[in-house]
């Protein structure tokens, strides 16, 4: 009876753990952080269409734009705070020679939309765009 | 009152009639170049990213080169591009396109000043500038007491005797005058000003300065509507 009680025990143990690791991977974790994320989508410029793919990512306390870091803009530390449902995240990612990308944006259940800005002075005026980031949940670690 | 006084008072209200008008034309026409290239970026649904950085230099470079370069040759559409440069690149911009305007002036002028006329029509025709080598074989034919009012005479100035008595004010007015193309346009004027030799370089530089802001001041006023 002991054996069958720790059976079932071990068996639902298992069954749970199962569980969590599925829904890990396509759902956002029950807790206040966003450290481990990453989502995947389109964006483009403001009041215009999609331009392309990029993946952002929270890893360690430091914020990615993998189609940005391309471009010479690194990995910035960033902040959240949680309100409700949605977490609001921002980050300067800053480069060498092409000036920043400022990011804002919220995630919300696996969705995350941000809105960024490249600010880069030069000697005929001032750059200064806004872009549009909208992206699915792609993993959590 | 005389009765020939009520005429020459109707004339001159008329003459700044057409003055406030042409100036509202002016301005109207900035506005609406302004308003136009805008929504035309917009529609084309162009989109500047980070990875064109060098391609938007170069652009711009090539840009302000081409503007210097043109402007200083008589005839040749070189306000066209400036106009274009500020509105693409705003209030920096309108500061670049005044200084590479005066630029172009200076070299025009110092082209005029250094190189001999022959040489000078010689270059002009290699150029395939036809028009403007005949300008200046016909403005070097002139003597050089004759030939601010026959500048003035060709653009059609109304106020000839009062301009002949002030060398540089005319300058000054020629080179905002709305006709000034059929004597070269702002290179032309300044490469014959050089010819002339009538005009020391210091004041001349000190009246381009002053005689180029109405455009760019427009602008800035356009853009702050």
């Amino acid at each position: 009876m002991l054996t069958l009680t720790r059976f079932v025990t071990l068996g639902a143990a298992l069954f749970f753990f199962e569980v969590a690791v599925i829904t890990a991977d396509t759902h956002l974790p029950q807790s206040d952080i966003i450290d481990g994320l990453q989502f995947q989508g389109q964006t483009g410029e403001h009041g215009k269409g999609e331009h392309h793919q990029d993946t952002i990512t929270f890893k360690n306390g430091r914020f990615r734009s993998l189609d940005c870091e391309e471009w010479g803009f690194g990995p910035a530390s960033y902040e959240y705070k949680k309100e409700g449902d949605a977490f609001h995240f921002s980050a300067t990612l800053p480069s060498p020679d092409r000036g920043t990308l400022e990011w804002k944006g919220t995630i919300t259940g696996d969705i995350a939309e941000a809105d960024f800005r490249w600010r880069h002075e030069r000697w005929y005026g001032n750059i200064d765009r806004r872009y549009w980031f909208k992206g699915k949940l792609k993993k959590t670690e | 009152m005389a009765p020939g006084d009520d005429s020459i008072d109707a004339q001159r209200s008329n003459m700044w009639l057409a003055t406030v008008a042409k100036l509202s034309i002016l301005v109207l026409v900035v506005v609406l170049a302004n308003i136009s290239v805008s929504h035309l970026i917009d529609r084309l649904g162009i989109q500047i990213w980070p990875e064109y950085m060098e391609i938007i230099d170069r652009a711009v470079l090539l840009g302000v080169l081409l503007y210097t370069c043109l402007l200083a040759m008589p005839f040749l559409p070189g306000v066209e591009i400036g106009l274009t440069l500020m509105m693409v690149l705003g209030p920096k911009g309108v500061a670049i396109v005044y200084i590479c305007t005066i630029v172009a002036l200076i070299i025009s002028y110092g082209m005029g000043r250094m190189i001999p006329a022959h040489l000078l029509i010689s270059l002009l025709n290699w150029l395939h500038l036809e028009r403007a080598a005949r300008l200046l074989s016909r403005f070097n034919a002139v003597s050089p007491d004759r030939r601010i009012e026959y500048l003035t005479k060709r653009a059609s100035m109304k106020f000839v005797p009062f301009i002949l008595r002030h060398r540089y004010l005319a300058l000054a007015v020629l080179f905002n005058l709305p006709g000034n193309a059929l004597i070269g346009g702002g290179g032309g004027i300044a490469m014959m000003a050089g010819m002339s030799r009538l005009y020391s370089f210091s004041v001349y530089f000190l009246v381009i300065s002053g005689a180029i802001l109405p455009l760019p001041v427009f602008f800035i006023l356009s853009k702050l509507l």
